[in-house]
């Protein structure tokens, strides 16, 4: 479904990521983990245009979205819940997860159905519609961001760092939606992750960037019993 | 790519600063017949008597600069044609002060650089002429201005100053003898604009109404391009003056008057020649002038022959009325040559001395004549606003 | 007491005044990082197309004549943002949007003087006279301003409220990036925010008519005031744009009825410099006092 291609990046003089490589298929989970700095963020956001290669391609279902910006690449369906949440502050809930349709031509009974929707997996959400989202919590913000994703019936969510700065138990009640977004609704799931265990145990396939090169890649049930892996990002 | 496009945007931006501030902030050479430094080796060129020009052509009151210099130029070509000055043709040199003291002083100290220029007609503005007057003096060259301010003569002592118009030493005792005796006022208030002129006049009518015992009940200042007058009005309203004697300029003296009728200050106004300028009155309506009194220097209906002679000229080659700054500066280029005849040849001092010596020059603001400091105008005119339009009421004289 | 509540009634209007300008430049600030340095250059235009050209030159009368004006006004905007403000904001340091913004000020200027001419003039029957209340002498201007004022303060709290472009607008000044991850274009939603400042600024315009006659120098003291509003106010909130626009109206206006009106300007400034160094959020206590 998506597709990078041999992808450079650079920041100025640096160079964020060498030809990269990575794909991710229909139904599928697939997370790219790796320490601090290692590019995934940067892989991110060439994929949603905020950052654009200067070798490689990105298609996304057969159109090439290499060169889009990051508007045009959300009004081809694929969404991105950035690093750090970044929900809007000064919105409310509500209007925060209205935000989620701007792509979208729905009329207001739709986005209310939307909303509805939404309880399924955020049921906390529902009686804090008129709070300001500044108001929530670490954990409370995360699931808006990702509710604010689904509120534009994605065909690709990606997710960004989705447990950082949250206290574990939160971390495995994230994970679980994420497991039921993409069974229950059928929606392929990018996951860039520093938590490489969370990530692994999720996912169907994974790739291990360093310093902006894909090291390893494969299904993740096998990584994840991988010496060096180990070692490396799951703590011996 | 990103990175030389921003380079090249920079230096493009910097090009374009550059251009725009020197473009927007020199000071434009007017002059009316071409060229200003060509020195042709011909002989009809070397005998033309050069005279500069400081006039107001952008500023705050752009149109009293573009009256200026057709006043001068009808003069010019007048004069011109009927074989110039002891047979040379006159040629002006104008430059534009923007009406601002330290414009006046860069371009003033340009004329006088001039060494061909013999004679300076401006700045005109009080303010502009104070500033400028020691160069003048400095130099050695005759100017004549339509200056108004009694400082240039009680607070300056200057022998190359010329006035060619009405002093308000002079104007000013009219506009309160004015409201004294005909308007039988008893309570005034006094309006002045804070500059030179608007100062020097509030000085002359309050130490002409104190030495007839009566002290002004309000006396409020505001500055050039004020635009809102509420608060004086209210101390007027509020101290219930019966009169309002008004010393600024015409956009000023626009929003107060039209400010003073939505406010319902509803008194006889008395003022120098603002009130008669077209400026200012296509700025006003028949109601909101209604009850003011001009002392002018030059108002169209006075029956008086030049003067006549003057609009009718004047009308027929620009296609509009005449005004102060028209008349005045149409009179100041008559003034020179009547100086330069008489003192046979064109060279500064000797200018400056037949200045001083003239006597009995007809002209539309009645018989000049030279006083030792330099005041060559001794009358006025009153006028009432009538229907926004001023009516010659009568002459006075000094 | 009439002439206070005279000086009152004056310093609200004016305060009204000062409170738009302060909110066309706010939502030019909060949109892309800004200050629009022409923007009073901008409310002379929107005055001078009215006046100069629609009303006085055409002849069409007012009530076609102001969303015409309005609409040209709109349009402008949208071609200042798209040609210098956008593509100012982009680059590295801020000092080109600042010159960019007062090039265009003195080209608008220029402009201005060659088309119309250098002379002041007026719209004589234009919003004219007063109504008496008692003593006080309402001017229909004043009252027209804070209708026009409370029109504009509505739609706006209603566009940010409850339309697309609007919460788009509001996601625009707190995380640029974030709302382009919504979709949003925020290099046409500033345009708009652009578009839509140039037509508070052609109402600014049309407003002041009545009160200060069209010429060159009109808006010259109202957009440093205004500018002292925002700041005053807490720079980069709209509520505070009310608050200080009707502070510095009040203040100055009643100082005037008692002081020498001759300082009369002075007071805004030595209410922006006050806040300065001693409350610099402003009164509203801003985030985004830089």
């Amino acid at each position: 479904m998506l597709e990078i291609n041999n992808v450079d990046i650079f920041y100025g003089k640096a160079q964020a990521l060498t030809n990269v490589s990575v794909c991710v298929g229909e139904k599928e989970i697939v997370s790219v983990i790796g320490a601090n700095g290692a590019g995934k963020t940067t892989l991110m956001k060439s994929i949603m245009g905020l950052v654009h290669p200067t070798a490689g391609s990105i298609t996304f279902k057969g159109e090439n979205i290499t060169k889009l910006a990051a508007h045009d690449v959300v009004k081809q369906g694929i969404i991105y819940v950035p690093e750090g949440r970044r929900i809007f502050p000064s919105l409310t809930v509500y209007e925060n997860l209205f935000m989620g349709t701007y792509s979208k031509k729905y009329s207001k009974k739709e986005i209310e159905d939307k909303i509805e929707e939404q309880y399924e997996f955020f049921p906390k959400l529902k009686e804090r519609m008129d709070q300001l989202g500044g108001s929530l919590s670490g954990g409370e913000q995360q699931m808006l961001a990702i509710a604010r994703g689904l509120m534009a019936d994605p065909k690709l969510l990606m997710l960004d760092e989705p447990s950082l700065g949250l206290a574990p138990i939160i971390v495995e009640d994230i994970f679980k939606i994420i497991l039921d977004i993409n069974s229950k609704k059928n929606i392929p799931i990018m996951l860039v992750e520093q938590n490489a265990y969370m990530a692994l145990e999720s996912s169907s396939r994974a790739y291990v960037l360093e310093l902006g090169i894909v090291k390893q890649q494969g299904d993740a049930s096998v990584l994840i019993e991988d010496d060096d892996i180990k070692k490396a990002y799951l703590g011996g | 790519m990103k990175r030389q496009m921003k380079k090249w945007l920079s230096i493009f931006m910097v090009v374009i600063l550059v251009a725009s501030l020197t473009g927007c902030a020199g000071t434009p050479s007017l002059s009316s017949n071409g060229g200003t430094n060509t020195q042709k080796p011909d002989n009809k060129q070397q005998e033309e008597i050069l005279i500069g020009v400081s006039a107001a052509i952008t500023g705050p009151a752009p149109f009293d600069g573009e009256r200026t210099m057709q006043g001068i130029n009808l003069a010019v070509e007048e004069i011109n044609a009927a074989g110039g000055i002891m047979g040379r043709q006159i040629k002006i040199i104008s430059e534009d002060d923007q009406n601002t003291a330290n414009i006046a002083v860069n371009v003033v100290n340009k004329l006088v650089n001039n060494e061909k220029i013999v004679a300076i007609i401006g700045p005109h503005r009080s303010a502009n002429a104070m500033a400028t007057e020691k160069i003048m003096s400095d130099a050695k060259m005759p100017f004549l201005t339509g200056a108004s301010s009694p400082k240039l003569v009680t607070q300056v002592d200057n022998p190359y100053f010329f006035r060619i118009r009405g002093s308000d030493s002079f104007v000013g005792q009219i506009i309160a003898k004015f409201a004294l005796d005909e308007l039988k006022a008893q309570k005034i208030g006094v309006i002045f604009n804070n500059d030179d002129y608007g100062t020097g006049g509030r000085d002359v009518v309050i130490s002409y109404l104190e030495s007839k015992g009566v002290t002004p009940v309000v006396v409020e200042g505001h500055n050039t391009d004020d635009k809102d007058m509420s608060g004086a009005i209210t101390k007027c309203k509020d101290a219930g003056i019966d009169c309002l004697i008004m010393y600024t300029h015409d956009p000023e003296a626009a929003i107060f008057a039209r400010q003073m009728n939505e406010m319902g200050l509803d008194v006889p106004v008395v003022g120098p020649v603002t009130f008669t300028l077209p400026t200012f009155l296509s700025l006003v309506t028949a109601e909101e002038t209604k009850g003011f009194y001009s002392v002018a220097d030059f108002v169209s209906g006075n029956p008086d022959p030049v003067v006549t002679n003057f609009q009718k000229a004047f009308t027929e080659k620009y296609n509009v009325e005449p005004d102060l700054f028209a008349s005045a500066y149409y009179t100041s280029v008559y003034i020179l040559k009547d100086a330069i005849e008489r003192a046979g040849t064109a060279d500064r001092a000797a200018i400056q001395k037949a200045l001083l010596e003239t006597k009995d020059l007809p002209s539309v603001y009645g018989k000049l004549y030279a006083n030792a400091d330099g005041e060559l105008v001794h009358s006025a005119v009153v006028a009432e606003i009538v229907d926004n339009k001023p009516v010659y009421s009568t002459t006075v004289y000094e | 007491m009439t002439s206070f509540f005279q000086l009152l009634l004056g310093g609200i209007g004016m305060g009204c005044i000062y409170c738009l300008v302060a909110i066309e430049y706010t939502l030019i600030w909060n949109a892309s990082g800004l200050v629009n340095f022409a923007h009073d250059k901008f409310i002379m235009l929107g005055a001078y197309i009215f006046a100069g050209t629609l009303v006085l030159k055409l002849n069409l009368p007012i009530i076609l004549a102001v969303p015409i004006a309005l609409f040209l006004m709109a349009i402008f905007g949208s071609v200042a943002a798209m040609g210098i403000f956008n593509p100012l904001s982009r680059l590295n340091s801020n000092i080109y949007a600042v010159m960019g913004t007062i090039m265009l000020a003195k080209i608008l200027g220029e402009a201005t003087r060659l088309i119309w001419g250098p002379a002041p003039f007026n719209l004589p029957s234009f919003v004219k006279g007063a109504y008496k209340l008692g003593e006080v002498s309402v001017s229909k201007v004043y009252l027209l301003i804070m209708i026009a004022t409370i029109a504009i303060l509505l739609i706006i709290e209603f566009m940010f409220k409850k339309t697309k472009v609007g919460i788009a607008m509001r996601c625009v000044a707190e995380d640029k990036t974030a709302a382009s991850l919504m979709g949003v274009n925020v290099n046409k939603n500033i345009t708009f925010t652009v578009a839509l400042s140039g037509m508070i600024c052609c109402v600014v315009g049309i407003l002041i008519i009545p009160v200060f006659n069209v010429s060159l120098g009109m808006s010259t003291m109202i957009g440093l005031k205004g500018f002292a509003a925002g700041i005053v106010g807490g720079f980069g909130s709209i509520p505070g744009a009310i608050v200080g626009g009707l502070l510095i109206g009040i203040v100055e206006s009643l100082y005037s009825g008692v002081g020498p009106t001759v300082y009369r300007d002075v007071v805004a400034f030595v209410l922006l410099i006050g806040f300065l160094l001693v409350k610099p959020k402003g009164i509203l206590n801003s985030k985004a006092s830089k």
